[in-house]
């Protein structure tokens, strides 16, 4: 009878298309704020200093890293792209991170991975046909322009999601691993402009210090008296205004935030000017990397899926179905 | 190397009225140790952009004359060429460090130079040997406390090896003891390279004896410039505009007889002429009077503490901040907690309000638990002043500053019941900012602004205030107002206060009893006046007694169980003894 009521009853079906939509958007943020919380964050873009095979490879390598796999995953369909996910997993079981920064990154690569799945699932189309869906909204939700839950959309998204992850997977390792430093390095090795790396490293730099600013603006509106403890779940009373504070919290903030972060990054093109950089065209380094065996077996590993990846597109085995 | 020429130089910024610079003319010859000081707002720090080319290449406004170092027009110079004759150090660490390590970012000017990798292992050595951050070199920038920022900072620049460097304010946030090594440093630097340094600096009692020549700026005006014996010929001038004389000056002007016209300028010259003089016999007979007491301040059992640290420790991974703390402050006390960069100062205060949770122990207000996170519950209790006080404000107007508090503030339980007990309008009397009641906080000048934060913590009625480094970034002028409101507050609604600071006068003036913080551990507590006479194991925890103690102290052949704070104490003793002699 339940599910009579949720198939064929109008209001059931628009309360199941209601939360079709709009729960798994729900569930990511709650898991988002659960797993990692508001300073996890600072975990996101940030070196996690350790001495690992990982953080030893040579910084070019590791510029070149997810550069490759995000082209390489361009061309691959996705019965392959995921054994390319496969490999990209390879350094994170040498890197072994720390349970926060883990749940920092499962959380970063799941987020958008569920993020793309359910959004393809739910608004990809293939002309009138209503064939692949699983699920048909009722009118009432025509309004949000979706015919339903679609199969062949949740597969697409699927198939798209792999790209994010071998990307996410990828670029968090070059993050997670290298230095400002090693970045300019590597810049300046490839006969790339200085300039970009530093700017890519400022950029990296960038929401760590905002975020932890951001914490300390938080403190001080609650050092003010301002709450922002959040009440428990059965006070239900209690949420309309913790709602209403953070929401009235958002421009005291974020203003301050902003305004800090121009000034700030305009003191820093000083200090990067007061340090003579741009003053040679030849730069020096205090480190030289000195290529090891573990520079060469990376090396190696890259090259091959790359060869791979092209015989697998040459002789349309892999090959995207564009 | 060549002079450094200012040549009728006046700035005015963007969208401002009045000139910050007015038509300064100077030449500053090779190899000089300038100190420029004066109250905030009279163009020091822009006088020190200026020297650097920064004024006006990177900040907008409108600029007249010009700086010259031998040919060569800094001014029309870009940056990164002007950088590789003078450098500078910016007063915020924390902008000014752009690299992952210590040893990445005191590497990172002399990699622009293109220099050989020998060369800047060199240069990183040895500026990280100047500033005593060897032992770091490995460390992330972000683990540092504020006193390790700067000292990288200054590494880093010093690792270009400029021929002028200009700081701004190098040791706002050091220790005592992290203060006169980096002075020493500078001038290392100075003698051997004749490196020409540019000082910008309130401390003048610490800086004045390494300098070669003193600027007094005010209003964008040169109004003192001299060697510093000849600088305080004219006391006035330095009253006037809010800046202390030095200590040993005052003495040896309270004393002309000794001093003959002669300007010491360090504790050592002033005990050379006091020294076997019946003064100084005096003052060792009065320190053998006072043997038996012990500097620890006489506890009724009656009052009850306040705060208490039991047994707390606290570890970021395997860094140990603060190991097995065991501390009470009482009701209306004013304790300074001080230390060396990186004892824990900070740490310990914000578990105090909250911000984290100790990994072993627990804090207590009163009898209660501090819970870590609930700020807003707990700043029903304590306020939490911080060192960036601009940070705290955020309204249109000063009311509305205070209208914040009241309106979005955690309901108390007990206000509930009774009627709000303090208002708008008696803050804002008591902070004596009525007058700027509808202005906007932030065209207040700075120590108008620390008193607004200080006045809307004070709508949640706390009982306890802490004070973190409560004067950085202030004249001597503003800093002593701002102690005077202190006190007047104390007096009329009794607080207790927490003040964590590097300013050891303030403490000598003000603090009731001293904490000294050691690798996380409390070291020493008592009274300012018996603390400050155990120099050597101050030092120990990176501190300095203020020059007058240390004055008192080496009169007394080290003996002395209890020292003189101030001019006006150590001089009332002196006469007390020319009365008994």
């Amino acid at each position: 009878m339940i599910i009579d009521f949720f198939t064929h009853n109008l209001i059931g079906r628009t309360i199941l298309g209601y939360f079709l939509i709009f729960s798994v958007a729900t569930i990511v943020s709650i898991k988002i704020v659960k797993l990692i919380g508001f300073k996890g964050l600072r975990h996101l873009f940030s070196y996690e200093p350790k001495q690992t095979v990982i953080h030893g490879l040579d910084p070019r390598l590791k510029v070149t890293y997810p550069v490759l796999i995000g082209i390489l995953s361009i061309f691959l369909n996705w019965d392959f792209v995921y054994y390319l996910v496969g490999f990209t997993l390879i350094p994170w079981m040498f890197l072994r991170p720390s349970p926060a920064r883990s749940r920092v990154i499962i959380t970063m690569a799941g987020v958008p991975v569920i993020g793309a799945i359910w959004s393809q699932g739910l608004f990809h189309t293939e002309g009138n046909s209503i064939q692949h869906l699983i699920v048909i909204f009722p009118w009432t939700l025509s309004w949000l322009g979706t015919p339903g839950l679609s199969y062949t959309g949740l597969l697409y998204g699927v198939q798209q999601s792999g790209r994010t992850l071998a990307g996410v997977l990828a670029a968090l390792i070059l993050l997670f691993t290298t230095t400002p430093s090693e970045v300019v390095w590597a810049f300046y090795m490839f006969r790339l402009p200085a300039t970009a790396g530093l700017a890519f490293s400022a950029a990296l730099r960038f929401l760590p210090q905002m975020l932890e600013r951001m914490t300390v603006l938080l403190q001080v509106v609650q050092v003010r008296g301002y709450d922002l403890t959040v009440p428990r779940r059965r006070d239900l009373g209690a949420w309309p205004g913790y709602i209403k504070r953070v929401f009235v919290c958002i421009p005291v903030v974020t203003i301050p935030l902003l305004i800090g972060a121009l000034r700030n990054t305009s003191v820093m093109a000083m200090v990067v000017d007061a340090r003579a950089f741009g003053s040679h065209n030849e730069r020096s380094t205090l480190k030289e990397h000195e290529t090891t065996l573990a520079d060469g077996i990376a090396l190696g590993a890259l090259a091959a899926v790359t060869l791979a990846v092209i015989l697998l597109v040459v002789l349309h085995i892999g090959n995207r179905l564009i | 190397m060549p002079d450094l020429r200012i040549e009728n130089l006046s700035f005015t910024y963007a969208g401002s009225p009045d000139p910050v610079l007015r038509s300064i003319h100077l030449t500053i010859p090779e190899g000089q140790f300038v100190l420029v000081t004066g109250p905030s707002g009279g163009g020091k720090s822009t006088l020190a952009l200026a020297l650097t080319g920064l004024v006006p290449s990177r900040i907008a406004g409108h600029m007249r004359g010009g700086v010259y170092l031998g040919a060569n027009d800094i001014s029309g110079m870009e940056i990164h060429e002007a950088s590789q004759n003078i450098g500078i150090v910016f007063q915020n660490p924390d902008n000014q460090l752009i690299q992952l390590t210590v040893e990445e970012e005191v590497a990172f000017g002399p990699e622009n130079l293109g220099l050989p990798r020998s060369e800047i292992a060199r240069r990183v050595e040895q500026a990280l040997i100047y500033t005593g951050m060897e032992k770091m070199r490995r460390e992330q920038i972000y683990a540092l406390s504020g006193g390790q920022k700067k000292r990288v900072a200054i590494s880093a620049t010093l690792a270009m090896l400029p021929q002028v460097l200009v700081l701004d304010e190098p040791t706002s946030d050091l220790d005592p003891v992290g203060t006169q090594e980096v002075l020493s440093v500078l001038r290392t630097l100075n003698k051997q390279y004749s490196m020409t340094i540019v000082l910008v600096e309130h401390k003048v009692d610490e800086v004045i004896s390494w300098v070669d020549r003193v600027l007094l700026m005010d209003q964008g005006k040169v109004i003192v410039d001299s060697p510093p014996r000849k600088a305080f010929d004219d006391f006035s001038r330095w009253t006037r505009v809010g800046v202390s004389i030095p200590q040993m000056v005052q003495v040896a002007g309270a004393l002309p007889d000794l001093f003959q016209g002669s300007t010491p300028l360090s504790v050592d010259e002033v005990y050379e002429v006091l020294h076997g003089t019946p003064y100084a016999q005096a003052l060792i007979q009065r320190n053998e009077i006072i043997q038996g007491t012990d500097g620890h301040m006489p506890v009724s059992p009656a009052v009850q503490s306040i705060l208490r640290w039991e047994g707390v420790d606290l570890a970021y991974g395997a860094k140990q901040v603060l190991n097995e703390v065991n501390l009470k402050i009482l009701r209306e006390e004013w304790v300074a907690v001080i230390g060396a960069n990186g004892s824990g100062k900070t740490s310990m205060a914000s578990l105090a309000m909250g911000f984290q949770a100790p990994t072993k122990g627990t804090v207590r207000f009163r009898d209660q638990i501090v819970q870590a996170g609930r700020i807003s519950r707990q700043a029903e209790n304590i306020a939490y002043l911080f060192q960036a006080a601009d940070n705290m404000l955020f309204g249109a107007t000063v009311e509305k500053e205070f209208l914040f508090g009241f309106k979005y503030q955690r309901q108390r339980r007990a206000d509930k019941d009774k009627e709000v007990a303090v208002t708008i309008d008696r803050l804002i009397e008591m902070i004596d900012l009525t007058k700027h009641r509808d202005d906007n906080p932030f065209h207040l000048s700075h120590g108008q602004r620390k008193r607004l934060a200080i006045g809307v913590l004070l709508t949640r009625q706390p009982e306890v205030l802490i004070l973190d480094e409560p004067t950085t970034g202030q004249d001597e002028g503003h800093a002593r107002a701002f102690f005077q409101f202190l006190l007047y507050l104390r007096e009329n609604a009794k607080y207790t206060y927490m003040m964590i600071t590097h300013e050891m006068r303030a403490v000598a003036s003000y603090a009731s009893r001293v904490v000294v913080l050691r690798d996380g551990r409390v070291f020493m507590d008592g009274t300012p006046e018996f603390i400050f006479a155990r120099k050597d194991e101050l030092a120990l925890c990176g501190i300095l007694p203020p020059p007058i103690a240390l004055l008192h102290g080496r009169l007394c052949e080290g003996r002395a169980r209890r020292v003189d704070l101030r001019v006006d104490a150590f001089l009332r003793s002196l006469q007390q003894v020319e009365v008994t002699s």
